[in-house]
């Protein structure tokens, strides 16, 4: 899933977890769709992030607390094994009874720190109950073996063996001690025995508690991810119709962002030395139809748009400045990869199959979230523009909450329109090239209101600026001189 | 044996064999009883596996590793599982060997231990200075099969080499091929060369060290000049650029036959130095090492390994008994170093 889509690998990879069940966990994690969970889930990012921020202000060893919860965190193993043996009866050996007290010792400290910090994020059963059973002489350090304190008869034997091993041993000693120390492994096993009956009760804890550390472990990165991006709190707009089978039957609601901006390409432009223009976007329930020049980055908004939701449903802030997101079930590209070439597929065909996708989901019961990159352009204009407007056609019917970029002009729809501003043609001072036409562009999006007859204004059709960017990007100057003419002559037939 | 003291005074130490068999266990249990009254900390670790009860390879019996209370020890899971030792767990690795992961223990009773260790030697560098942590003076590496690596001055600063008749039955050809090896470790250090470029304010030696792949001429004025040449491997197709800026070269991989004798045969370099790492990063016959000294150039190492001792084991897997004191003698005679053997003492 994750190479899948855009983005998301990268913020994934930025995504500083400390713990071994942390990793597992996130690899595990699947899309939430209910808004219960997203809602609770989002709100323990919001509490680490404001810790975070916090922590260090409120209280002069703050900065240290957090090194020291986030160190806490890197020294967990998973042990899920060993708990869920212990949780059946068997008797862990000691290096499984090490790890249980190893755990039990990690988790009263991070319960410490996080009582020190007043966070209350995660609920961790006191485990001083386990260390008492796993710690008799009160060290309070992570080592273990089966103690002398445990047995005072194995403490008599042990001493019993030291002495015999101390000699310069004649057989017999060695034969004495070789009992001595049989009898030893015996009374340690009887001891591991009771201690795996003493400690069986704490099993479902345990296992609870490597949970709770390795929520706590992607909470407090998806927090910190929220610092170093300037990601936000998405709002989630939840207006589900529930039939009276309980089924969800219609999502209303608008998914709103403002200032949305794609943090892979944002750190790309800031590596060298540019601004992201972060856009206004509003979807309802219903497609709508994007236009714009080539270059004023229409696919770059269809991926953000699937990353927002992709990281929203995975419980992460979003990149934008404020959102309101309704919760989809499914989400569905329909965008330029490389993997159909690979399974032979023309770029024609593998599109079609996309495009047949969306449309058997949005036959289902499913909530979708449909992003279609420029639906039929490898195909001739006429056939293209009249499956793109059957495409609409669809889509409204099924309600799709959906975004439709395209080149095509003439539709004969009434969905949503919205248009990139594209080439600022006002401040262009100096002549745009490669290196900088994205100063020169607007890529903010403008409603497009049809007038009353339904027929758009000219301005508000599709813009033509194919051949002013090509002249950017110092394509050969008779090859568009000859495009311009023939632009010219088919002009003067129509 | 007089060594043993001295190995208190490195901060790791690591056992060498040129072969199996050559009595490093043994060697090793000595050390250990010698130094279980020092009154200094003490930690064993090995490379790869090790310590099997008896020899795979040969079958004969083979000693145990011996270990005394209060001494610190890191072996695999699997290992640690079958110890007939009592042990306090002091930690476990995050990462994995192929027998599991490493504990680091401490020794409750006396008993013993089969070992096995890090399968890499940056790993096993960190686990020595991790031993910091438990206030640990010399940490001891029983070393693998015929692997030299880990007798890298990069790894330990110290080691004891074994020879013995496992090597060869024939006495002149085990002091032979002992006295190669004596020779390459005891490879001089590099001093320098005029005023050694001091490149960023590192020290000539220094700024070599961080250098990771290539080929490097020192010119008399000691600034490092990248010659530009990937690999060694390569030098065919670089052999003109060799000698752009002098004679004085650092190879920072491996150095074969190929490249002694190459320089060797160039008639018009006279008294080329050739800068290695350390001697673990030579591998070439006797015949072609001697050749490329006696023709008038010099080997020099950047860090250089403190040989303590060489061992003797006068018997063979294969039954037949050397001389022992014919043995010492010759070794000692040849190496101009003590030579013990480790069954007498």
């Amino acid at each position: 899933m994750i190479n899948k889509v855009p983005g998301l690998r990268f913020m994934a990879d930025a995504l500083d977890l400390q713990s071994g069940p942390g990793r597992q966990h996130l690899l595990r994690q699947h899309l939430l769709t209910s808004a219960e969970e997203i809602t609770y889930q989002l709100e323990k990012v919001a509490q680490l992030k404001s810790l975070l921020e916090d922590a260090a202000a409120d209280r002069p060893d703050g900065k240290q607390l957090l090194e020291s919860l986030k160190h806490a965190l890197s020294e967990v193993h998973d042990i899920t094994g060993t708990l869920t043996m212990l949780q059946s009866g068997l008797i862990p050996d000691d290096i499984g009874l090490f790890e249980i007290k190893r755990l039990a010792l990690i988790i009263d400290r991070l319960s410490g720190i996080l009582h020190t910090l007043q966070c209350n994020v995660v609920d961790f059963k006191d485990v001083s109950e386990i260390i008492t059973i796993l710690d008799p002489d009160k060290q309070r350090v992570p080592h273990f073996y089966i103690y002398d304190a445990y047995n005072k008869e194995l403490a008599d034997l042990r001493r019993q063996y030291d002495a015999l091993s101390k000699m310069s041993s004649t057989p017999e000693d060695e034969q004495k001690a070789e009992k001595v120390r049989l009898q030893c492994l015996e009374i340690e096993d009887s001891v591991r025995e009771s201690l795996t009956l003493q400690l069986k009760p704490f099993s479902q804890q345990l296992l609870k508690d490597l949970d709770a550390l390795a929520d706590l472990d992607i909470w407090l990165a998806k927090a910190s991810l929220a610092l170093r991006f300037g990601l936000c709190k998405p709002v989630v707009g939840h207006q589900n119709l529930i039939d009276h089978n309980g089924n969800s039957i219609e999502h209303r609601g608008e998914t709103q962002y403002h200032n949305l901006f794609n943090p892979a390409i944002e750190d790309a432009l800031k590596a060298k030395g540019k601004k992201y223009q972060p856009v206004d976007i509003m979807l309802d329930d219903a497609p709508c139809l994007i236009t714009g020049a080539n270059m004023a980055g229409k696919t770059v908004l269809l991926k953000t748009v699937a990353l927002a939701q992709y990281l929203f449903q995975y419980g992460f802030f979003v990149p934008a400045e404020s959102a309101v997101i309704v919760p989809v079930d499914r989400i569905m590209n329909s965008m330029d990869d490389e993997q159909s070439e690979l399974q032979g597929l023309s770029s024609f065909a593998a599109e079609m199959l996309k495009i047949n996708g969306i449309i058997h989901a949005s036959r289902t019961n499913t909530r979708l979230l449909a992003l279609i990159d420029e639906p039929a352009r490898t195909t001739n204009p006429q056939e293209g523009l009249a499956l793109v407007n059957a495409l609409l056609d669809m889509l409204s019917q099924q309600n799709v909450r959906s975004l439709i970029t395209t080149h095509y002009s003439g539709f004969d729809t009434n969905c949503r329109r919205l248009r990139v501003s594209g080439l600022r043609t006002d401040e262009i001072s100096s002549k745009p090239t490669i290196e900088t036409i994205n100063d020169y562009m607007d890529y903010s999006l403008l409603e497009v209101h049809p007038a009353k007859d339904g027929q758009l204004n000219e301005e508000d059709e599709v813009p033509h600026e194919a051949l002013r960017i090509a002249a950017i990007l110092e394509v050969d100057e008779a090859l568009l001189e000859r495009a311009k003419w023939y632009l010219m002559s088919s002009g003067k037939q129509h | 044996m007089p060594f043993v003291d001295e190995i208190l005074k490195y901060k790791s130490l690591s056992i060498v064999g040129l072969e199996k068999n050559t009595g490093k266990t043994e060697c090793l249990n000595y050390v250990l009883r010698r130094l279980e009254h020092s009154g200094r900390r003490l930690a064993l670790t090995s490379v790869g596996v090790d310590g099997e009860r008896t020899d795979r390879v040969t079958g004969t019996a083979k000693p145990e590793t011996e270990l005394y209370k209060s001494l610190i020890f890191i072996t695999s899971e699997k290992h640690f599982r079958q110890r007939r030792i009592s042990a306090e767990i002091l930690e476990i690795s995050t990462r994995s060997t192929a027998l599991g992961r490493l504990v680091t223990a401490r020794a409750l009773s006396r008993g013993k231990v089969m070992f096995s260790g890090p399968a890499d030697t940056l790993w096993l560098r960190q686990l020595i200075n991790r031993m910091d942590a438990y206030n640990v003076d010399t940490t001891i590496v029983d070393g693998a099969i015929s692997r030299l690596s880990h007798g890298s001055p990069a790894v330990t600063d110290s080691m004891i080499l074994n020879t013995g008749a496992a090597v060869s039955a024939s006495i002149t050809k085990l002091i032979s091929h002992t006295k190669f090896v004596y020779e390459l470790i005891r490879i001089p250090v590099f001093e320098g060369v005029g005023s050694v470029g001091s490149v960023s304010g590192l020290s000539g030696v220094e700024s070599l060290l961080t250098r990771e792949s290539g080929l490097y001429a020192l010119d008399e004025n000691g600034t490092i000049h990248d010659l530009n040449i990937p690999s060694v491997f390569l030098l065919k197709d670089h052999e003109q650029d060799l000698f752009r800026h002098g004679n004085t070269l650092y190879v920072t991989g491996a150095v074969s036959d190929r490249m002694l004798d190459f320089i060797r045969m160039q008639k018009g370099f006279k008294n080329t130095t050739l800068i290695i790492r350390d001697f673990t990063r030579l591998f070439v016959k006797p015949e072609t090492y001697r050749a490329f000294i006696s023709s008038g150039h010099q080997l020099r190492v950047l860090l250089s390994t403190k040989l303590l001792a060489v061992c003797v084991n006068p018997v063979s897997p294969a039954g037949y008994v050397l001389n022992s004191e014919e043995l010492c003698a010759g070794l000692s005679e040849v190496l101009q170093i003590p030579v013990y053997d480790i069954k007498k003492q």
